[in-house]
């Protein structure tokens, strides 16, 4: 480590010393980066590590010179490369954007604009800032260029749409590596892909960073993503750097509270903990509450030409049993059909084939449109969603949201109604101060318990949690999943948790599905799963998983 | 408001101190007011209406309605004028042909005739002055504002009334009523609206309350249908929609609880488009006496033109200012205040602190 | 893809089908007896009038009008006109409808162009005060009344400095026995202004491919355009030509005027929220400059409505251009659907009505064409090769 540093140089790259950003709005400012000092130094990769909110895109967009119309640098320098970049004029930093500092935005962002090819942004880069430089030799750089990320050449014909987010975000390293710059920043570039790509994604960049001696300055909330290919690592924290060092030693020593919450996400993450669900397992046999036969889902899709095109099977034959007291965890890559068989579950969608029984209530029987109806008003599955921001109805208050389902199911009495709702928020960990607020007014993790305060006041066997977590910070959806978790533990629900997350399914599942395009190719006991997986794609889902051992390639050479 | 990154900063800031916007509406309607231009638009309305209902209140105590009746009204004002060959003086002078066509066959240049005086300028008994046929310009202004606030509403609520049950309905239940239901939004859109009602209007009578319904069917339903069908279609997939379907009930409730609330606000944006149409509309048509309305802005305008006077550019400016600018400032102000809804419903355009 | 063009067209001609019989049931709906509302003279000797009757179905039962009436549609007959007896309607409707059309097709052409340049110059400086300035004085013009500001332009360019007519289509003295038409020499320079339209969006194309404007697509179209105006300049019909443009100009201005502050606030409104977009801060994290930046991904992100408002917009004008064929005295469609209407001669009104129709569903199929055309979204399948 010490011979590597001395051949990186004691200059730091990129320095900025007491950086200080405000936003204005309406008459009001508020402080989003408060003297903030980062030091990066060249060929290494440095991890910007914080919750949302901590002013990571701020700093990033500071080094940019791509600070938002209402936000103004009040104090503070950014050195690069020996350059005092808060004094140049607006055309030499535009120079330097592609050329010196490369950028990946995040990767559910849409920065490529849908209207041209990638090969039409690549030209237009060069163009921006090479005069002299034929169409041809641009279009076979970059060709070039997308191979060495893994990606197919003649990608660089295709629009944005028609590729996956990985493969776009693949193509954005690419197009940065085209400006051969010394810096490379990454904002979040794997926020929003699922946890195989993630893994793919920050194993390609780490290659890259190594083979080309680059410097990477990488955003990220998930300590645990980024633990493996980062040699040093900022926390932020409000507007500050709370604490820096080496990425071994924070992860051993972590000081500040702040840097001990990620830490801890992260190392439960990669390790979770297996004492726990042996003692729920034994302690409580469930009984079947739900039994899924042989469902299958198509979508009909578009048709090419006169062709018709072969219906898609989202779900495909699958049958599982739910046991009250006890979770069931269904992962799965994005696009496999977990989704639609909790929503197929819950009686939101309609099956094509199979049945959906219910064992505790009287509206079991196959799954036809009719008796859907009937189970949604029993109301005995509640779901869980993904998006904290869309399952509550921002016109309605946080006890308004709650009381409702005994309102459309005149349960209890009136004043008593509001007595439950108020109950109902305690026993999911909420003030109930917050009552009164609007949704708006809540963080993301106090909007999913919100959520699933509604989900159990209608008083359902079942609870489908369909990704509760992936809009999360590390630490809130930790809190998220142990409180499901409890929950099933003490009050006797059946849990289905739908996640691409294996680690997370661990923590407080019995048993795992995997579901793989719309069929289940395995389901075992967690234990089992993670020591003995059969099937690839549970192999693939395992080797996704982050790892906390420093950053072991880098010590490879 | 800053760009995409900068707004999950502030989304946090929201969380951190709840003061920001403690109440929903409240905050909308803070953005709203400090659109200044939506502000006047909602001032000229507001002052229109109230001439409006000053109208009949006038007439009832200081008008005289046989002076300031905006249709039969008529106030001769005498003036003496001396018949001549050519006119040097359009105040004392009058032409011989017009003087034996409109007053006495008879009269010869060097006469003095009293001569009524039509138009008048503006006077302290006529504020604004009367129009070619010795009516007051400002009672038929007043009285058009009426006029314009009746076809305005009828139209907006047949409009809005329609496009947001076809748009609702469209959306929730979907299937082949949905297609059916587009279609025929899409129908009333390929309607070539005002030949239409001209075409109509031409063999049939037509009075103010339907021409406003015909007018809020032909060019207001079917953008309004298909505008609201869309923001109907982004509020059915939002997650709680889902979370109030499990929750029990039947279809009903769910819209009228989460769909039709959040309709609202698009709903109005159109209202206030269709009046502005309207209104236009019913001032082109009655501008060239194409429809049959006894008093209106329009009708105003319409009397100048058939009279010649609008080729006298400002000399007779109070027959076309007042009405003409009547007829700009309510569609206009209708225009803004829809503009300062549509900033509102825009959630990209709606300043940071308001919402998420 | 084919297979929506089909459905499309079927679409089209059920709207089609539906605007006839709806023009059809409200011609019944008129009280009294049809053949005296149908402005034939009362005068007229029974047995005449019997004749006419006869001559144009009326004493068919009402199933066998309507059969006959949409077949003559589906034939391109409409019958014969009563207020300008005995032209056929389609022989009018195609001496007038060029003129609305070039009319609408010059203005809206320009406002639109010029529309979008004032709107993304407002946007890229939003909450300025040159943005809030030019935004007021847009919003005055997009709300103004329409005849209002028409007579205004009359009294100003017309009567008070004498610039140009007051309107009408040409200077009879000029035309009295002329070697050529009206209508000839009006198509050749509609044919003219197609040729340079055509020209000027193939550069346009160059140039957005190339980001620069290639040599050989200045040279080409500087003589295209060049040739052009040369061969007017030698034409024989070069006074004629130039008194329809010289009658021409005061309309077309004055439209221009009427639907650029619609078009500019719409392009400015589209704009103020693609500016803040991923791909507008990527585009400059690219370093790329402002002015590509705002050119090439800001505006041109925020086209698509504009060009739906630009066809719209097209199609209404030429339905709704009777206005301004009234105020300046011009011989297109308009002036002639407001007189027949009010002279009630039904055949030519009602085939008028369905021209606006198959103008308003034509402009529709060509709107999503261009969309399909401009955006790749609509055009490439979604596949990844993932």
């Amino acid at each position: 480590m010490t011979a590597m540093a001395t051949d990186r140089g004691t200059v730091p790259l990129l320095a900025v010393r007491g950086l200080a950003v405000d936003y204005v709005a309406d008459g009001g400012v508020r402080r989003a980066l408060d003297g903030v000092d980062l030091d990066v130094m060249p060929g290494t990769t440095v991890a910007l590590v914080g919750t949302s909110g901590s002013g990571k895109t701020t700093l990033l967009h500071a080094v940019l010179g791509l600070l938002a119309a209402d936000a103004r640098r009040v104090a503070g320098s950014i050195d690069f490369a020996g350059e005092e970049l808060t004094a140049l004029d607006a055309e030499t930093r535009r120079q330097q954007r592609w050329t010196r500092v490369g950028t990946v935005l995040q990767a559910s962002a849409n920065a490529f604009n849908p209207l041209l090819t990638l090969s039409q942004h690549a030209l237009e880069t060069v163009a921006a800032h090479r005069a002299r430089r034929s169409r041809r030799a641009v279009r076979a750089d970059y060709a070039e260029q997308c191979r060495a990320v893994g990606l197919p050449a003649d990608v660089i014909d295709r629009y944005p749409h028609q590729l996956s987010g990985g493969m776009r975000q693949r193509a954005a390293i690419a197009l940065a590596l085209l400006g051969e710059p010394q810096l490379l920043i990454a904002d979040e570039p794997t926020s929003g892909v699922d946890v195989v790509i993630q893994h793919h994604l920050l194993s390609t960049l780490a290659h890259i960073q190594r083979d080309m001696g680059l410097t990477v300055l990488l955003a990220a909330h998930d300590l645990a993503a980024v633990a493996a290919i980062a040699d040093e690592v900022a926390v932020l924290g409000d507007g500050r750097v709370v604490e820096r060092g080496a990425m071994a030693d924070v992860l051993q020593a972590p000081e500040h509270p702040a840097t001990q919450a990620l830490v801890a996400a992260a190392r439960s993450a990669a390790t979770p903990p297996r004492q726990r669900h042996d003692t729920v397992a034994a302690s409580r046999p469930g009984r079947s509450v739900l039994e899924v036969v042989s469902v299958t889902r198509r979508f009909a899709r578009p048709r090419q030409g006169w062709r018709a095109v072969p219906p898609l099977h989202a779900v495909d034959d699958v049958s599982l049993t739910l046991e009250s007291g006890a979770c069931l965890a269904v992962v799965g890559e994005s696009g496999g059909g977990k989704t639609t068989l909790g929503r197929l579950i819950a009686g939101l969608e309609v099956a094509d084939a199979g049945s959906v029984r219910h064992l505790e209530a009287r509206g079991d029987g196959d799954a036809s449109r009719g008796r859907m109806r009937r189970h949604r008003r029993l109301g005995s599955v509640q779901m869980v969603f993904q998006d904290p921001f869309g399952a509550l109805d921002p016109r309605q208050r946080v006890i308004d949201a709650v009381v409702e389902p005994l309102h459309v199911r005149r349960s209890g009495e009136l004043q008593d109604r509001q007595a439950r709702a108020h109950a109902m928020l305690v026993r999911v960990g909420l003030n109930p101060s917050l009552a009164d607020r609007w949704p708006h007014q809540l963080s993301g993790g106090q909007r999913q318990r919100v959520a699933i305060a509604r989900a159990l006041i209608a008083d359902p066997a079942v609870v489908v949690a369909d990704e509760p977590t992936s809009m999360l910070d590390a630490p809130a959806s930790l809190e998220i999943i142990d409180l499901l978790g409890a929950l099933a533990r003490d009050h006797g629900l059946a849990v289905l948790l739908i996640t691409h997350d294996l680690a997370l399914a661990r923590r407080i599942c019995d048993r795992i599905a995997v579901l793989d395009a719309g069929r289940i190719v395995e389901l075992a006991p967690a234990d089992q799963l993670f020591s003995a997986p059969r099937h690839p794609a549970t192999r693939t889902l395992l080797a996704a998983l982050p790892t906390l051992g420093g950053r072991p390639s880098a010590h490879a050479d | 408001m800053g760009a995409g990154p900068a707004s999950a900063d502030v989304t946090r800031g929201c969380v951190m101190n709840p003061r920001v916007s403690a109440d929903l509406w409240r905050g909308r309607w803070v953005a709203f007011s400090r659109d200044r231009l939506a502000v006047s638009g909602v001032a000229i309305i507001v002052a229109f209406a109230l001439g409006a209902l000053l109208h009949p209140l006038l007439l009832a105590t200081v008008w005289d309605p046989a002076i300031y009746h905006p249709v039969t009204g008529n106030d001769p004002q005498p003036v003496a004028r001396t018949v001549v060959d050519t006119i040097t003086d359009r105040d004392t002078q009058i032409d011989v042909a017009r003087a034996r066509l409109r007053h006495d066959p008879q009269a010869q240049i060097g006469d003095v005739l009293d001569v009524p005086r039509q138009p008048a300028p503006p006077s302290l008994t006529h504020p604004l002055g009367t129009d070619p046929r010795g009516r007051d310009v400002l009672s038929q202004l007043l009285f058009g504002a009426r006029t314009a606030f009746a076809l305005g509403a009828v139209a907006a609520v047949t409009t809005v009334v329609l496009g947001t049950g076809l748009a609702a309905v469209a959306a929730v239940r979907g299937g082949w009523l949905a297609a059916l239901l587009l279609r025929l939004a899409d129908y009333v859109l390929l309607l070539p609206a005002i030949p239409f009602v001209i075409f109509a209007s031409a063999i049939v009578d037509v009075s103010i309350i339907a021409l406003g319904v015909v007018l809020g069917i032909t060019s207001g339903l079917g953008p309004t249908a298909i505008v609201l069908h869309a923001q109907a279609r982004t509020i059915v997939v939002q997650p709680f929609v889902d979370a109030a379907r499990l929750a029990g009930g039947g279809t009903w409730p769910v819209v009228r609880r989460h769909v039709m609330p959040h309709l609202a606000p698009v709903a109005l944006l159109s209202m206030m488009t269709t009046v502005a149409l309207a209104i236009g509309a019913e001032a082109i048509l009655s501008l060239f006496g194409l429809v049959e309305t006894s008093m209106s802005w329009g009708v105003m305008l319409g009397v100048a033109d058939a009279g010649g006077y609008f080729a006298d550019g400002i000399a007779a400016w109070w027959l076309l200012v007042p009405a003409g600018g009547a007829v700009t400032l309510l569609a206009g102000a209708s225009y803004l205040v829809g503009r300062g809804f549509d900033t509102l419903v825009d959630p990209r355009l709606r300043s940071v602190a308001v919402e998420r | 893809m084919w297979r929506t063009i089909c459905v499309r067209l079927v679409q089209m001609a059920l709207v089609l089908w539906l605007l006839a019989t709806t023009v059809f049931v409200v011609i019944r709906l008129a009280p009294g007896d049809p053949t005296l509302h149908l402005a034939l003279d009362p005068s007229l000797p029974p047995a005449a009038r019997q004749l006419q009757v006869e001559r144009m179905g009326l004493d068919l039962p009402l199933w066998g009008q309507y059969v006959t009436y949409l077949g003559g549609l589906v034939t391109g007959d409409l019958g014969v006109s009563m207020h300008e007896y005995p032209r056929e309607v389609t022989d009018i409707i195609a001496e007038r409808l060029p003129r609305t059309v070039a009319l609408v097709v010059v203005a809206t052409v320009a406002a639109f162009a010029l529309g979008v340049v004032v709107g993304r110059w407002t946007a890229w400086r939003r909450d300025s005060h040159a943005d809030r300035t030019v935004t007021g004085l847009l919003v005055f013009a997009a709300t103004a009344f329409p005849p209002w500001v028409a007579y205004l332009m009359i009294w100003v360019f017309a009567y008070e400095l004498g610039w140009l007519p007051s309107g009408r289509f040409l200077t009879p003295e000029v035309w009295r026995d002329a070697p050529v038409t009206v209508s000839s020499v009006f198509l050749a320079l509609g044919a003219t202004a197609a040729l340079v339209a055509v020209g000027a969006v193939v550069a346009a194309l160059a140039r957005a491919r190339e980001l620069a404007t290639p040599r050989a697509v200045v040279v080409i179209s500087v003589t295209l355009v060049a040739g052009v105006l040369g061969v007017w300049a030698m034409h024989p019909a070069r006074h004629f030509a130039a008194d329809l443009l010289w009658h021409a100009m005061l309309p077309t201005v004055t439209l221009t005027l009427l639907t650029l502050g619609p078009a500019a606030l719409l392009m400015r409104s589209a704009m103020v929220t693609t500016t803040n977009t991923d791909t507008v801060l990527y585009a400059r994290a690219r370093g790329l400059g402002e002015r590509l930046v705002r050119n090439r991904h800001a505006a041109r992100l925020a086209l698509p409505p504009v060009i739906a408002a630009f066809a719209l917009n097209l199609a209404g004008v030429v339905t709704g251009s009777l206005v301004f064929e009234r105020v300046f005295s011009w011989p297109g469609l308009g002036t002639t659907f407001v007189d027949a209407a009010v002279a009630g001669d039904a055949p030519l009104a009602s085939g008028i009505i369905v021209t606006y129709g198959v103008v308003l569903v034509g402009m529709h199929l060509l709107l999503e064409g261009a969309q399909w055309a401009l955006d790749p979204r609509l055009r490439t399948s979604r596949v990844a090769a993932s």
